[in-house]
């Protein structure tokens, strides 16, 4: 007799999801997971048909399986912990050990199957944000398919008909989900290996969270108010350095699942936007900017040729974007003399390293950091030291190297640049003279 | 009619017996001619031709009082001080001690001998000698306490001593408490000037509006208000002390101690409450009553476990405070300076975590203060002595868990 589960996979079958039995689901075997935040090694060019591998910044591709044709991948959603950057550990959700998930490469034309186990304490389904594909595989929890119960393992099965830059996250208590870093990229390979062909393709999806100081799961009902800014999961100074050749043709494809808009800007070049999640611009529509807008919900790519070498700040150009969790409503300090009140507040407590701040800016903030701690779980506002001092920054920052001398293949992080005599700005003397 | 005034009536009227016994040879009609019977006070006083040699001793006793009142001023004032000093210079226990011709200074010396060592509770001392001398004419200084006659005399004595030593105590905790939480007071009022003078600085440097300022400036204005009265009342509880004690403007020279003393380590539980006041109320013992069957065992037993569970109720509130709640107003503390280092938090929150820091202590210092009230209101009504205290009550060197 058939049960109301069964009556309803059968039904679903006919539409498209799949749900599968927990034999079946067992038979997936375990994927492979990503606890790790570094930049992955990206796949192999023989891999995607000597295609220019997606670099996934602080996280990695996920492995797939062939199957009668299809490629086959595994996505699990599940309760995560997340190194925003050292000091900080968020405790998410998202797949495969990550926030966020594992990067889905593919190529234009492929049929795939995509596995998804809900490992999280709630029912969750993955929508696959910008793709063409039947109503049935869209992943809008009650609109389009049952919820995925936890335990559950559904099937979505669909033809990649172009290529482009997409994302996947959840369509069913997205609120929640999504404040807590449910999200990954899904980069579909153009069928036509030259086609537009790069050296170098990054990406990265933007999150917010609130995080309140001294705490490690963010508040998920937060609409408005958060405090970190974070690029594939991850905050400066732990976002790694987008490192490349000069000369390369660089890409950079942007997501924001954010709920503001991020002006993301680009320093030593000028970009061309190249393409959204609608798909690619052609050349005569793409145009020139040094800092593009990535709306919220959507994806931007840009392009240019590394001809500058250095260390190139790339950042959303917000600047509280580029801090770490700071007060809001706090007093105004600027410019007010704090030495008469300072030693009554020393006396009221005695036994605190008691400094008034705030009078001549937040620069000191970074100098305080280094010796009076923060909340347990707290980045400091401003940290980082760059090779001429602090760097003063947090969240959504990171540089882009450009370096001629970089071995073959080879894009660890060659350190900070060396700048070419004379070429850096210089301190002058009351004459005008180099000091 | 209640217990106090009953008992400020039974006070007067042996202090007037015993004084009109003093001088009985031109006032001979008693109000209560029955304490006047041989072998009472007066009689004993009269016997030993103590007239003659009153106004000599008198004077001695004067100095020998004022010379321990100065050694003892040395160091902070123990409620063990408080209460010999009190006790000594009360007029009633002068009266009593002239009646029996003990008002000389060797007595002030036989008293207070050892007291500084072993403090003692020293209100069953001055009983013990006034019942053991008032036969000094015709036997031997030292009776054993059970040989005692539990009369009349003896029940109204202790019971005017008593009513007395527990005056003192209640004094003393007060003006200490008061003492301390004034200079609490004074931490917070000082901390508001600070938030005053930044909003100043603050409407100098054009960070802050009027309004602001304006509404710093009378946060910290209530705040000076109340440190301001915190302070009168600690001299009003101070001078309610020095009235107690009898000092002269130039004895009340006192230095108070900075904190009450600790609490007792372990919850002062007594098994049998009211068999501890039976057994020990000069008016139980006085009128042979050995169990609440009667009206007057059953006040004394009532009186005694209301006094009890006062003083539990009192102790289990003022270790929560200290154990339970300071603790977290730490925590709070210390989690709002993390903040400020973070620049989460700004001065204003950093200034007002401290304060209400201090509010917690000062209220471990109320409940501290409430316990040792209720603890010598206990004493009292259990006949001067809890079972199993060994002073606790008399050290004042304890410190208070540090509140910040």
């Amino acid at each position: 007799m058939l049960s109301r589960r069964t009556f309803a996979t059968a039904g679903l079958v006919a539409a498209g999801t799949t749900i599968l039995t927990a034999g079946e689901a067992r038979a997936l075997g375990e994927p492979q997971r990503f606890t790790d935040p570094a930049t992955r090694e990206p796949l192999s060019r023989k891999q995607l048909g000597g295609r220019t591998p997606f670099v996934t910044l602080n996280g990695g591709s996920l492995p797939w399986r062939m199957k009668d044709g299809v490629k086959e991948f595994h996505l699990v959603a599940e309760p995560v912990q997340r190194e925003l950057a050292p000091g900080s550990v968020a405790h998410l959700w998202g797949y495969n050990g990550s926030s966020p998930g594992p990067t889905i490469e593919a190529v234009e034309g492929d049929r795939v199957r995509i596995f998804v186990t809900n490992r999280l304490p709630e029912h969750t389904t993955v929508h696959w944000h910008g793709i063409l594909l039947p109503a049935g595989m869209d992943g809008v929890g009650g609109l389009t398919q049952p919820q995925i119960q936890p335990g559950e393992t559904f099937a979505y099965e669909f033809t990649l008909k172009k290529s482009g830059t997409f994302m996947y996250h959840p369509h069913a208590d997205e609120m929640v989900q999504m404040a807590m870093g449910m999200m990954g990229m899904f980069i579909v390979h153009p069928k036509d290996p030259s086609w537009r062909r790069v050296d170098r393709d990054f990406g990265f999806l933007m999150a917010s969270f609130r995080l309140k100081p001294g705490t490690f799961v963010p508040d998920a009902s937060e609409m408005t108010d958060f405090n970190i800014w974070a690029w594939n999961g991850r905050v400066f100074p732990g976002i790694d350095p987008l490192v490349v050749r000069k000369g390369d043709r660089v890409r950079i494809r942007i997501g924001n699942l954010t709920m503001t808009n991020h002006p993301i800007h680009l320093h030593g070049y000028d970009f061309r936007v190249t393409g959204t999640d609608g798909g690619w611009l052609p050349e005569v529509a793409q145009w020139p900017e040094v800092t593009v807008d990535v709306p919220v919900g959507a994806m931007r790519t840009i392009e240019f040729v590394a001809d500058e070498e250095g260390d190139w700040a790339f950042h959303c150009h917000k600047s509280h974007h580029t801090m770490g969790p700071m007060g809001h409503g706090v007093a105004n300090m600027l410019g007010v003399r704090q030495a008469g009140a300072t030693p009554r507040v020393k006396k009221l407590l005695p036994d605190y390293m008691y400094m008034p701040m705030g009078e001549k800016g937040m620069a000191e903030m970074q100098d305080m950091a280094a010796h009076m701690p923060p909340p347990e779980n707290t980045l400091p506002m401003m940290i980082g030291e760059g090779p001429f001092g602090p760097l003063e920054m947090g969240g959504m920052f990171t540089t882009v190297k450009v370096r001629r001398d970089l071995a073959p293949g080879d894009y660890t992080d060659p350190g900070w640049y060396e700048h070419p005599e004379g070429t850096v700005a210089w301190k002058v003397d009351a004459n005008g003279r180099r000091a | 009619m209640t217990r106090a005034e009953q008992r400020r009536i039974a006070f007067t009227m042996v202090l007037s017996v015993l004084l009109l016994a003093g001088c009985a040879a031109s006032a001979p009609s008693y109000p209560i001619a029955a304490l006047d019977r041989p072998g009472a006070i007066g009689e004993i006083a009269r016997g030993v031709g103590y007239g003659s040699y009153a106004p000599l001793w008198h004077s001695g006793y004067e100095r020998a009082l004022a010379e321990r009142a100065a050694a003892l001023s040395g160091s902070p004032m123990t409620v063990g001080n408080a209460l010999e000093i009190g006790l000594l210079a009360d007029p009633g226990t002068r009266g009593l001690l002239q009646e029996i011709g003990f008002e000389r200074a060797g007595t002030i010396e036989h008293l207070t001998d050892g007291q500084d060592e072993e403090p003692a509770s020293f209100e069953w001392r001055l009983i013990d000698f006034l019942m053991r001398n008032r036969n000094a004419g015709s036997r031997e200084d030292w009776v054993p306490r059970n040989t005692w006659a539990y009369g009349e005399l003896y029940a109204a004595v202790a019971h005017a001593v008593l009513e007395k030593a527990n005056a003192i105590r209640r004094a003393y905790y007060e003006a200490v408490a008061a003492g301390e939480i004034a200079a609490m007071h004074a931490r917070l009022a000082d901390a508001a000037r600070a938030t005053a003078e930044l909003a100043n600085e603050q409407y100098r440097s054009g960070t802050a509006s009027r309004l602001e300022q304006a509404q710093r400036q009378l946060a910290y204005v209530e705040t000076l208000k109340a440190s301001v009265a915190a302070r009168q009342e600690a001299t009003r509880a101070r001078e309610a002390l020095n009235a107690l004690l009898h000092l002269q403007p130039a004895q009340a020279i006192w230095a108070l101690p900075d904190r009450l003393p600790e609490l007792p380590a372990e919850r002062p539980e007594i098994s049998d409450v009211a068999a501890v006041a039976l057994a020990n109320r000069p008016e139980a013992l006085s009128a042979g009553v050995a169990d609440a069957g009667s009206p007057l065992g059953a006040r004394i037993v009532a009186e005694a476990r209301d006094a009890y569970d006062r003083m539990l109720t009192a102790y289990d509130t003022a270790r929560f405070q200290r154990e339970q709640v300071l603790p977290v107003a730490n925590v709070m503390l210390e989690e709002t300076q993390l903040h400020y280092n973070a620049m989460l938090e700004d001065v204003y929150a950093l200034i007002e975590a401290g304060q209400k820091n201090i509010e917690a202590g000062k209220e471990y210092v109320e409940n501290a203060a409430a316990f040792w009230v209720a603890h010598a209101e206990l004493a009292d009504v259990l006949g001067g002595t809890i079972p199993g205290d060994h002073g606790a009550a008399v050290t004042a060197d304890g410190s208070a868990p540090a509140t910040n």
